[in-house]
């Protein structure tokens, strides 16, 4: 993305697209990883097992996870729904040669913090890529003992706090809270105390009562028509 | 007026795929135009007023993460403050927010919030919103703004001091989470991203953290 101007206070911009590229026609094996990712971001029980489907294929293959890493360096940067895909790739396979990969991602330099007035950024989705290199790292150190030491050195390198966090509670879940708890300083200790919650028992304050304006009413969804329709939203996915 | 080019990630990944042809639905376009109050000089330009059902363009893809906001609750359509903020989630953007507007951007934010009496209030969505997150983040994103839309700023810098101050992160992550849990018409991967998102923010957006992930 480029930006040739800073949008101002005042008017509106212009945008154009540019030609994208497409990283899954290289070869058979990437389009089955193309594939792979198609059905990841299904919405019906025949994806969720289309997708199981092609896990269980590329597993066969000693090339997949050398591919996967191939083609998550030749993807755009700002894609980062596509990398999160390719890592969560490579926590399906659960293969321990992809652990360096992912350790080296969760620990990758981060873009400089925005000091100015911002909330999210695309740093954020720079530290998406990085949380989730250490979910996939689980899943891979859970099959293979021999890559959980690679949880402590994670601790060890000091990476930013979302992903320091998630790097201790791995370690915890991998049965390593001791050793863990050697190498935090005594400020981090209470990383070893977080715990996980149901959703149940968090709830944003809406500090306002039904009786309020309920503005204009959404239409029914389309799925909630019970008459004979032309065409029915189930099937529109390609 | 600035100029920008973009180019657009996979369409799959960003679920753009699944609630694109979902937002292709002239009665749902004409309810959230009016809701969120677009104006066609916001969205035109290359930001797609011109073609509304391609999910390439800026704002198909804003439609989207409303679309997602505004049925993903299981409870459809009741919208009770009484419930989770998966329910009555777009019933409070849809009312705090004054207009939605499309704008480039200098890479810095994803979007951002004007509000105050006796001045133009609008939520401004920047390329990074269309091409740089999912379709669940950007509904995401959309609460948060909707929280400062409200009047509610965040206040400690950019993070939120506590969990209890009820701001702008805490609702996000909220909404983040019951979507990951009880989303409906959604994806395992785009649950799992939102899950992991609202964990993020936990870790890194209060200045005194709240004891828990989710």
């Amino acid at each position: 993305m480029v930006c040739e101007k800073p949008s101002g206070q005042n008017g509106s911009d212009n945008a154009a697209a540019q030609p994208g590229d497409r990283p899954f026609d290289s070869t058979a094996l990437a389009w089955l990883v193309g594939e792979g990712i198609r059905h990841l971001h299904s919405s019906d029980k025949e994806g969720e097992l289309a997708f199981q489907r092609v896990v269980e294929l590329l597993s066969h293959s000693r090339s997949s996870v050398k591919t996967v890493i191939e083609l998550s360096h030749r993807v755009a940067r700002e894609d980062v729904s596509l990398r999160w895909s390719l890592i969560h790739l490579l926590g399906e396979f659960g293969d321990e040669s992809s652990a360096e990969f992912l350790r080296q991602t969760a620990i990758e330099q981060l873009p400089a913090e925005e000091k100015r007035q911002v909330c999210e950024s695309p740093r954020d989705g720079e530290v998406l890529i990085r949380t989730a290199a250490v979910q996939s790292l689980v899943r891979v150190a859970s099959r293979h003992p021999a890559v959980q030491e690679m949880f402590l050195h994670l601790v060890a390198d000091r990476p930013v706090r979302a992903v320091l966090i998630e790097a201790v509670k791995a370690a915890i879940e991998l049965g390593l809270r001791d050793k863990v708890a050697q190498l935090l300083p005594e400020q981090d200790k209470w990383m070893l105390e977080i715990k996980r919650v149901r959703v149940q028992e968090i709830a944003a304050d809406p500090e306002r009562k039904d009786s309020g304006e309920r503005g204009f009413t959404p239409p029914k969804s389309k799925c909630s028509t019970t008459t004979p329709v032309i065409s029915c939203c189930s099937r529109t996915e390609k | 007026m600035a100029s920008c080019t973009y180019s657009v990630p996979d369409l799959n990944a960003s679920g753009d795929n699944l609630y694109g042809p979902r937002v292709c639905w002239q009665q749902f376009i004409d309810w959230a135009w009016e809701a969120f109050d677009f104006d066609r000089d916001d969205w035109d330009e290359g930001f797609g007023y011109e073609a509304v059902c391609d999910n390439t363009q800026p704002l198909c893809r804003a439609l989207a993460g409303i679309f997602c906001l505004t049925y993903s609750s299981p409870n459809f359509p009741r919208e009770s403050y009484d419930s989770n903020i998966l329910e009555w989630g777009c019933r409070f953007a849809r009312n705090a927010i004054d207009e939605l507007d499309a704008r480039c951007g200098d890479g810095t934010a994803i979007a951002s919030t004007r509000t105050g009496p006796l001045i133009d209030n609008y939520t401004r969505l920047f390329l990074s919103f269309f091409y740089g997150q999912g379709v669940s983040l950007r509904a995401g994103t959309l609460v948060h703004e909707a929280r400062h839309a409200d009047g509610k700023g965040h206040d400690s810098g950019n993070n939120d001091s506590s969990w209890a101050y009820n701001g702008a992160w805490r609702w996000q992550v909220c909404w983040l989470a019951w979507y990951a849990a009880e989303g409906v018409n959604s994806s395992i991967a785009m649950r799992e991203q939102a899950r992991q998102r609202a964990n993020n923010i936990i870790n890194s957006r209060f200045d005194t953290h709240p004891g828990f992930n989710v």
